[in-house]
């Protein structure tokens, strides 16, 4: 029994990494950590009041994601995008915290919905995960040029004729969708570990977005499952295990990357390469 | 009326409890717009997560007396390593800022599962204990409050000057390390100095919601505080008496931090709704 | 003849192992006015931020009022690009001059009398007295730019570096701040001024210097910005 349930768990990790890995660079690129942290947060009432009206906690997540998301984009028209992302979170957390410290179980419930509760996970929940896995790899598959091109160059883009808001509205959805679906499962902080830690972990180590993103999914299935089996192992919470074996995987990479990269350029010819310390992979030298 | 606002504040614990938010408010208050200014929303709520481990530490190793000093190293260590993460360039900011948050509260998750009381301490923590608020507690809060304004009081003409015109201000000799390092502390030392009381998930919108509210008011730096301290010591008493009518008369248990953020976030609406108005009667006043 | 304002003797500055700036030699006295010509890229703001003591010099040597550019940072002004500061900031055009005082006023001190005088004179000297409660971003693009000026004159320096001031400028400013330039000029204040606009180099400079990732000219103006000069530095051929 319980080995049934922690192989749903490994599998359930194994695909909301693969999600959360290919989604990441994006996030990264396009400098959303801070909104994927605040759709976890923002997810938070509508499970409340989805579990307790009875319907499916993704449709009252993803409900309550949309919300906070409209809420980010107005709120940006006053204020800079983190205030307004901030205004957003807070909200959104308070009013899940509220609603649920009406009910009864109030710490247990809570306790699961930010470390998650992966040894639970239905089947239902993992054809749910497969399926939005299946939409992010095709949407990167199809979109993948034009969005590396409109998070590198707007203006280019724009005056290249594609839809930059519609891109970029598309990339929130995705985020939105792959945090809906993490959540019940992985918990928030959880969540926003996979999607930012393998990614910022896979950056350190390449420029180009090919290899960042086969790194950053493998660092997120490496890293979840092995998380998970180390959280069996010691017998600690799995979300927080998990969440720590990606950030060790970042911080060892932090060390590590840039010298063995520059001991790697000396090797080629020169001008063939360049460690960057830039955010946007190729992006222009600070010069001028 | 008066059942509503005056009654509940004539038991003592209640007016221990309103004494740390008022508190709270007019450092919160001072704070935020600092926060504003910098832009350090997703700083904020890092910090709010990466006490956490500390606060563990502190409580596994020396019971309640600890929990202050583990708070206060976990925020020191997280200032540091914030203020050389986002100084290295090899990633983004908030790429740094995702990693670390995720990173030191799994470390905290995974210490404090091992406890049999995990749920109820997780809970703790996140929302405090406002109701069992000590005088010694308050006493701690007023020296943090004494310290952290007396800074931010001394260095804000710097602080204004670093957030407006960073090239400016180095080329004057101001070292940008050391301002950011002494305004992430202070931001850490809110977190530090409300974890107990309230817990962190009100310290994110006590640190960004009141000066997002009074900016929505005001231009002039010093309105905008009066503003955001007067908006946060209002949603404090309300939130405050509402959660103990709620549950004492009507017997649901609101949690009082996540209401005292409810009410505050109501007053932000309504900061919101007043400046879209007026700018409205402007337009046509101006068009007419 | 006292020390030259500014000296920069065969820098090079290099950003990760690239050089943007390669063996620049530039000299400018009390009072004269050079400025910074060359394209996009050429390395006019690394020079500035080369004076500043903002970026390391690889080789030779940037000495500013016969010290080190971090020595002298008190008798230097920067005036950055007004579209680089964000128009939201919640902060008064008087706000924004008086933090030309704050070096004189030291840390920890408040700006007294003499030093809101001085940048009541300042506003004045670029033509805003009037706009001194406005919002910094309510301004237009070349008010916010008389503004920074304002800022720098509050400083009462000795070298002044200007950042591309007359970009994307209205003729009103823009006259505005070439008076304001001038009256430096008679004081003796030297500055440096970057710009890729040839008829406001004409106006506002003495002297100009070619740059193009190394200097293909420096002189008077007349001597240096001359067609052939100028074609080689935009196109990048030796000359």
């Amino acid at each position: 029994m319980l080995d049934v349930a922690f192989h749903r768990a490994l599998i359930e990790a194994a695909l909301v990494g693969t999600a959360a890995g290919l989604l990441g660079v994006q996030v990264v690129l396009r400098r959303l950590a801070f909104f994927t942290m605040a759709m976890t947060h923002a997810t938070f009432p509508g499970v409340v009041v989805a579990a307790v009206a009875g319907v499916s906690l993704y449709i009252g997540g993803a409900a309550t994601a949309l919300i906070a998301a409209l809420a980010v984009a107005g709120l940006s028209r006053r204020h800079d995008t983190g205030t307004a992302t901030a205004v957003a979170l807070a909200a959104g957390f308070a009013a899940g915290v509220a609603l649920l410290s009406a009910q009864q179980g109030f710490a247990k419930d809570l306790t699961a919905y930010l470390v998650g509760s992966v040894l639970t996970v239905t089947r239902q929940d993992l054809a749910v995960a497969a399926g939005v896995t299946a939409v992010v790899a095709a949407v990167l598959a199809a979109g993948g040029r034009v969005l590396t091109f409109t998070a590198f160059d707007r203006d280019g883009a724009r005056a290249a004729g594609l839809p930059v808001a519609a891109v970029d509205a598309a990339v929130l959805l995705l985020v939105a969708a792959v945090v809906v679906t993490a959540v019940p499962a992985a918990g928030t902080i959880l969540t926003v570990a996979l999607v930012v830690s393998p990614a910022g972990t896979a950056r350190l180590w390449t420029d180009r977005i090919g290899p960042m993103t086969a790194v950053a999914v493998a660092v997120a299935v490496g890293g979840a499952t092995g998380g998970l089996l180390l959280s069996r192992a010691w017998d600690v919470a799995a979300g927080g295990a998990v969440s720590l074996t990606v950030a060790a995987c970042f911080g060892v990479s932090l060390l590590a990357a840039p010298p063995l990269r520059s001991w790697a350029c000396r090797l080629q010819p020169q001008g063939a390469c360049s460690v960057s310390r830039t955010a946007t992979p190729s992006a222009n030298p600070p010069s001028s | 009326m008066h059942a509503v606002l005056i009654e509940p504040f004539t038991v003592p614990f209640m007016r221990r409890a309103l004494a740390e938010l008022l508190l709270l408010a007019l450092l919160g208050g001072v704070v935020s717009v600092f926060v504003l200014v910098r832009r350090l929303g997703f700083v904020a709520d890092t910090t709010t997560h990466t006490v956490f481990p500390g606060v563990v530490i502190g409580h596994l190793s020396a019971g309640a007396a600890g929990v202050l000093p583990g708070a206060l190293v976990a925020a020191a260590v997280t200032a540091v390593l914030l203020t050389l993460l986002t100084r290295s360039g090899l990633v983004t900011d908030d790429t740094a800022l995702a990693v670390l948050l995720a990173g030191m509260f799994g470390l905290g998750v995974v210490l404090v599962s091992r406890r049999p009381s995990f749920t109820s301490d997780l809970t703790a923590f996140l929302f405090g204990r406002l109701l069992a608020v000590t005088t010694a507690q308050l006493w701690q809060t007023a020296a943090v409050a004494a310290v952290v304004l007396g800074v931010l009081g001394l260095l804000r003409k710097e602080l204004w000057l670093r957030a407006f015109d960073p090239v400016t201000s180095a080329a004057m000799g101001y070292r940008a390390w050391l301002l950011d390092l002494l305004l992430n502390v202070s931001v850490a030392l809110v977190v530090v100095a409300a974890a107990q009381s309230v817990g962190t998930i009100l310290v994110i919108a006590l640190l960004v919601v009141p000066a997002a509210a009074g900016r929505l008011l005001s231009s002039r730096p010093l309105v905008i505080t009066l503003t955001g301290v007067a908006a946060a010591a209002l949603a404090g008493y309300g939130g405050l008496a509402v959660s103990y009518r709620a549950s004492v008369t009507y017997g649901i248990p609101l949690a009082s931090g996540a209401t005292v953020v409810l009410v505050l976030i109501g007053l932000y609406v309504l900061a919101l709704l007043w400046s879209s108005l007026s700018s409205r009667l402007e337009g046509v006043r101006g068009g007419a | 003849m006292a020390e030259p304002a500014l000296l920069v003797d065969r820098a090079t500055v290099a950003y990760g192992g690239t050089a943007v700036l390669r063996d620049v030699s530039v000299e400018v006295c009390d009072g004269q006015t050079v400025a910074l010509v060359g394209p996009n890229g050429a390395g006019k703001s690394t020079l500035i931020r080369a004076v500043l003591g903002l970026v390391p010099v690889a080789a030779g040597a940037v000495t500013v009022l016969g010290r080190s550019p971090a020595a002298a940072r008190r008798d230097v002004a920067y005036v950055p690009q007004a579209d680089t500061l964000d128009p939201r900031f919640p902060i008064s055009a008087a706000q924004v001059v008086l933090m030309g005082r704050y070096r004189r006023a030291g840390w920890l001190r408040r700006p007294g009398r003499a030093d809101r005088a001085a940048a009541a004179e300042a506003l004045a000297a670029v033509g805003l007295a009037d706009r001194a409660r406005a919002r910094f971003g309510t301004l237009s693009g070349g008010q916010r730019q008389r503004v920074l000026l304002a800022r720098a004159i509050a400083q009462q320096p000795r070298l002044l570096l200007l950042d591309e001031p007359f970009n994307g400028v209205d003729s009103v400013s823009q006259d505005a701040l070439l008076v304001a330039i001038g009256a430096l000029r008679r004081r003796g204040t030297a500055a440096v001024i970057s710009t890729h606009d040839l008829r406001l180099a004409h106006l506002a400079c003495d002297h100009a210097c070619l740059l193009n990732g190394r200097v293909y000219g420096v002189g008077p103006v007349a001597r240096v910005l001359t067609p052939d000069l100028l074609h080689a530095a935009y196109t990048g051929r030796a000359a």
